[in-house]
């Protein structure tokens, strides 16, 4: 049964993208669609972590922004002094302290509260890490450049790819696999799920659920602070609370567009939110929606599939 | 027993004597004096100290006051039915430009100007409150989360209603120019959302509703429709909120879409639980205090030069320090004392109602925000 | 039920009588008191009339200081930097107290400053604050347009003369005490139109931020570039607060439109998105713009090599030719700077200093508002050297005369002066 179900969400994904873009050429947005699928992906990744701290531990993490933004100040603060390898090391090393910290200090005592409990304080910590991104520094944008630096590797329907986002979608795609087969396929990863679902069992057979928690934030964390890293570059530079402001409100849509349980479904989900938002952009129709009409869509896309199919395109039902 | 037990508990959080429940305590003469001269305090505190202040610090009052109105309208989602809203800020943000719309656009006078705030702020809680009803907790927040997002870019840009970047005026009403009277007036408008929301939890159906959340088949042996509770519910948030709203408005005069962050709806959710849910009292005292954080610190320098004492850290400005003090009081609100303010002063508030003082006394249940549904 | 009713009852009772009270012992609490809120405050004439002193005309001189409140965005969506404006605020004021003791009747200049948050609301809350508590005898709005026309109305209505470069004319034009010291939006746009018709450009793309405060700076532009036979291919308004997809999207709009030159009217932190995006796609029109935030160097040191083809015309010059102007600016920088750098947002806030300056001395030593005002209002020309000389006769608010042209260079992340003191028609 659950066979078919999945079977029946692949369809309808595979149904619903190849619509979306024979639309899209067909009105001749096919730069959006381009345009789309490049600041989608960055939604993906961060989707990647909310999907990997939900499948986990049930708890929508509103932090997962900030452990980019972290990032991405460290590497601006490293950059200066060091080799940008090294920065970028040492900034996904803060990210996943940062992680840690939080699931120690936030996670652990909330441990066996309700979900929406841990949501509130999850958005503290994230409202704190901007609070303190302004008061250390100012609140002015800072510049910080490409891991790589060509621009024009190369050009698809009018569109140019920089190497710096091509290594963004590579590294999505490969992490959204990698994941999955973790999950799927290895003992760790199994025991990630079960102990969300049967903390008790987990214990008894010898395995500390508490160990599990730090690893997968930390694990969250890590994809938080590569998103940021891999991304933020791309725009020129970033401002306090960056990830959070800019990307985090559709990647939780990417997120429960792909199904909340589903890996290459947040993947999935990240590029179907970006070509949405940037069709509502510049097609012509949307134009006299006041304000952001990227904001609006968005909002009706989300309705929709929590109306209509609340497991998303890819998630298990129930 | 089984109904009295169910009906002592919520009936004990919201403090108030039962027959039936604990034996009958009457304080002693010096009792009652005692709590006469701390009520008198508090009224001094509210009613008379502001009468010696500037024009501009009443301002700031009236928004500690209003800022408990809002706190209160929230508590009611969060506290009462236990959905919680992450765009809680629309809901205000929509009373405030339907009074200013009203009173600058239509000519129409303030009252007129808030009962639109609290009539449009009810009905759009009316078509959450049903969304409500189809998709719950965590997803019912981001829909609540990216609602608010639309009202701040796409609601508010609307510049017929809302005067696009500069914003909207919205005067005083007549016989209220002074920030003075406005300031009584919020209390007045205070008082009465005390009075309603208490009134409404002491009905049947406000009892059912918070025995809802604990056990949802209790509720139903009341014999009132769940449903329409809940949505009952949505609308009286909605309607403080708007009434919130508008009050805000016109006491800024003036009413700008900026202001309707996503920053703003994290306030106002770490206000109320910071206060305390389901506690009226810690509520408002909650939400007045980060009204009035930036004014706090600015009259008493030495918090500030407290917090700038931290080694290495810069200067600490009150704008600054607003952002950091509110996500540290909510994470150690959450815990160590998930019951807030309400939940430490609770002894005070049940001795000063009569009671006997008990320290050990924290409500019958340790209240969080609770996800009923999810 | 019984006791608690009774409390509230009577608490109700006392809010009541409070409120009807209120008027009366609110005015009692500080003599002269300004009235706050909707009610008018004295002082403020009409756009063209004489100024009466009020109440609280010397409120914020004293034999000894002056006080003025200079608000501006540190925080919110296009937020300057902090520590710049900590020191940037006095410095003036400073080199005056150390070189000319006596100037000034002997008064010495204490700056407030207040953050706006980037929010029109609190922009007047500031205001208020600075007036009230502060005691501040001037205002000065340090940018943001709808902030500074928020706060220019609170400023009017409590007869508080109010400075700023110049920005919008909408909703600034009934201000009567505010004073633009440099050429607005609108009067900047027949200049900026008539460089590119010189520099041979023929297609212009137009970008504008959606806000009303801008649309006639706007209006402005496009007609005077009709009338310089310029062809307008693209004219859109773009969010205020537009992300990435939408500054993508924008510049998908000029590249496909084939615009040569993009006349933008926007935050910097916009501005910022779409150079960025056109230069990722390989698209390399020349921007041109009024001032005043997007010609900072601030946007260089973020945007290069996006921004190398920016040209935007500016109240004060830049730092490369500071030095002819007003070798007194350097100078007071390593004396009293802190060892914070001079820079372009210092400078901006010393030639409002500068002007402002000269308009207490022309007032002379009974300084009151009123006064003030008159004197600005006399039409005496009023030339600091770093901003172009203002003139403020016939009732004008806008008293500008002409602007630099700034010119962005990548090499040293520096905006240079291209051409000084480009005077504006009429």
């Amino acid at each position: 049964m659950d066979r078919l179900r999945e079977r029946q969400g692949q369809v309808i994904t595979a149904a619903v993208i190849t619509l979306l873009v024979l639309v899209l050429l067909a009105t001749g947005e096919k730069e959006s669609l381009v345009i789309g699928v490049i600041t989608g992906s960055a939604y993906g990744f961060l989707a990647l972590g909310l999907v990997l701290i939900y499948k986990s531990s049930g708890v929508f993490n509103f932090a997962q922004g900030e452990f980019g933004t972290v990032a991405v100040y460290t590497l601006y603060l490293l950059h200066f002094d060091v080799p940008y390898g090294f920065a970028l090391l040492g900034a996904l090393g803060v990210a996943v302290l940062m992680g840690v910290v939080v699931e120690r200090l936030v996670v652990r005592p909330l441990f066996d509260a309700p979900r929406v409990t841990l949501l509130v304080a999850t958005a503290g910590v994230a409202l704190l890490s901007i609070a303190v991104q302004i008061w250390f520094g100012e609140a002015t944008a800072r510049p910080v450049g490409r891991a790589l630096p060509t621009l024009d590797r190369f050009t698809v329907l009018g569109v140019q790819i920089s190497d710096q986002r091509l290594l963004l979608l590579g590294a999505l795609a490969i992490l959204a696999g990698l994941l999955a087969w973790f999950f799927n396929k290895t003992n760790l990863g199994l025991a990630i799920l079960g102990s969300s679902q049967e903390p008790t069992a987990t214990e008894l057979m010898g395995i500390s659920v508490k160990r599990l928690s730090t690893i997968v934030w930390a694990l969250a964390a890590l994809l938080g602070g590569l998103a940021g890293v891999l991304a933020v570059p791309e725009t020129g530079g970033f401002a306090p609370g960056v990830l959070t402001v800019a990307f985090l409100i559709p990647a939780f849509t990417a997120a429960v567009l792909g199904g909340m349980t589903s890996l290459p479904g947040a993947f999935l989900g990240g590029v179907i939110v970006g070509v949405v938002e940037a069709v509502a952009t510049s097609a012509p129709i949307f134009e006299d929606i006041p304000g952001s009409p990227g904001t609006l869509l968005v909002f009706v896309v989300l309705l929709i599939v929590l109306v209509a199919r609340p497991q998303g395109l890819l998630g298990k039902a129930g | 027993m089984a109904v009295e037990t169910a009906s002592r508990g919520p009936a004990a959080e919201t403090g108030e004597t039962v027959e039936g429940g604990e034996p009958s305590f009457r304080p002693s003469p010096i009792g009652w004096l005692a709590r006469g001269i701390v009520w008198a305090a508090i009224a001094w505190l509210v009613l008379i100290f502001p009468l010696g202040r500037e024009a501009f610090e009443l301002q700031r009052y009236s928004e500690a006051v209003i800022f408990g109105i809002i706190g209160l309208s929230l508590n009611v989602l969060l506290g009462y039915v236990g959905q919680i809203s992450l765009g809680h800020q629309a809901f205000v943000g929509i009373g405030a430009f339907t009074s200013a719309y009203i009173v600058t656009e239509q000519n129409l006078s303030f009252w007129v100007g808030v009962a639109a705030a609290v009539a449009v702020g009810g009905l759009q809680a009316l078509v959450l409150g049903g969304v409500s009803l189809r998709i719950t907790g965590l997803y019912f927040a981001m829909v609540t989360l990216a609602y608010g997002l639309v009202a701040e870019k796409n609601i508010f840009q609307i510049q017929e209603l809302t005067g696009g970047g500069l914003g909207q005026p919205a005067p005083k009403p007549k016989g209220f120019e002074s920030d003075f009277r406005y300031y009584y007036l919020c209390l007045v408008f205070l008082a009465i959302v005390l009075w309603v929301d208490w009134r409404m939890m002491r009905t049947k159906s406000g009892r059912a509703l918070l025995a809802l959340r604990e056990n949802p088949r209790v509720a139903s042996t009341f014999g009132v429709n769940v449903r329409l509770l809940t949505l009952f519910a949505f609308v009286v948030s909605g309607a403080f909120a708007g009434l919130g709203g508008a009050l805000l408005a016109h006491n800024d005069t003036r009413v700008s879409p900026e202001t309707w962050s996503f920053n703003l709806a994290l306030i106002f959710v770490i206000m109320t639980v910071v206060g305390g849910l389901r506690s009226r009292a810690g509520v408002v005292i909650g939400s007045a205090f980060f009204a009035l954080i930036g004014y706090l610190l600015d009259k008493f320098t030495i918090l500030q030069d407290g917090l700038n004492a931290i080694p290495g850290a810069p200067d600490l400005s009150p704008e600054i320090a607003r952002l950091v003090i509110g996500p540290v009081l909510l994470l150690l609100t959450l815990t160590l004392t998930p019951g807030g303010i309400g939940q430490q002063i609770r002894p005070i508030v049940r001795w000063l109602t009569g009671h006997r003082f008990d320290l050990k006394d924290r409500g019958l249940k340790e209240v969080q925000i609770s996800d009923v549904r999810a | 039920m019984s006791q608690r009713a009774r409390v509230a009852i009577l608490l109700l009772v006392v809010a009541l009588v409070g409120a009807a009270c209120g008027q009366k012992t609110g005015v009692a609490g500080t003599g002269g008191e300004v009235v706050a809120g909707g009610g008018g405050g004295g002082g403020g004439g009409t756009a063209s009339g004489r100024h009466e002193p009020d109440d609280n005309d010397t409120s914020g001189v004293s034999d000894s200081e002056i006080v003025i409140g200079v608000h501006a965005p540190v925080t919110g969506a296009s937020p300057l930097p902090q520590r710049t404006f900590d020191i940037g605020k006095d410095i003036y004021w400073q080199l005056l107290a150390a070189n000319e003791p006596d100037a000034l009747g002997g008064r010495r200049v204490r700056v407030v400053f207040r953050d706006d948050e980037f929010n029109p609301n609190r922009a007047v809350e500031v205001c208020r604050e600075m007036v009230e508590s502060e005691g501040a005898f001037i205002l000065v709005g340090g940018g943001g347009a709808d902030q500074i026309t928020a706060c220019a109305e609170y400023a009017a209505e409590n007869g508080v003369p109010y400075f700023s470069a110049g920005v919008n004319e909408a909703g600034l034009e009934e201000a009567s005490t505010y004073f633009a010291l440099s050429l607005t939006y609108a009067q900047q746009a027949p200049l900026i139109a008539q460089r590119i018709k010189d520099e041979g450009f023929e297609k212009v793309g137009v970008a504008v931020a959606d806000t009303p405060s801008f649309q006639d700076g706007h209006d402005a532009f496009v007609d005077a570039a009709e009338e310089a036979g310029l062809d307008i291919v693209a004219d859109d308004t773009i969010n205020k607060t537009a992300s990435e997809a939408e500054a993508l999207a924008e510049v998908q709009k000029l590249k496909d439109a084939d615009a040569e030159v993009v006349f933008i009217l926007t935050s910097p932190l916009v501005y910022l998105g779409i150079a960025g995006g056109a230069r990722n796609q390989n698209y390399d029109p020349v921007f041109i713009g009024p001032g005043i935030t997007s010609g900072l160097n601030q946007v260089l040191t973020f945007g290069c090599p996006g921004v190398a083809k920016g040209r935007f015309f500016s109240p004060f010059p830049e730092l490369d030719v500071i030095d002819e102007l007003d070798p007194d600016y350097v100078a007071a920088y390593e004396q009293f700077g802190q060892g914070e750098p001079a820079d372009d947002i210092g400078l901006a806030l010393w030639g409002l200093n500068k002007t402002i300056r000269l308009m207490f001395e022309a007032t002379g030593d009974e300084l009151g508002r009123a006064a003030l005002m008159n004197t600005i209002e006399g039409g005496e020309v009023f030339d600091s050297g770093v901003f172009a000389p203002v003139e403020f006769s016939d009732g004008e608010r806008f008293g500008g005369t002409a602007a630099h042209l700034l010119k962005a260079d990548c090499d040293t992340k520096l905006y240079s002066t291209e051409e000084q003191f480009v005077q504006a028609e009429g």
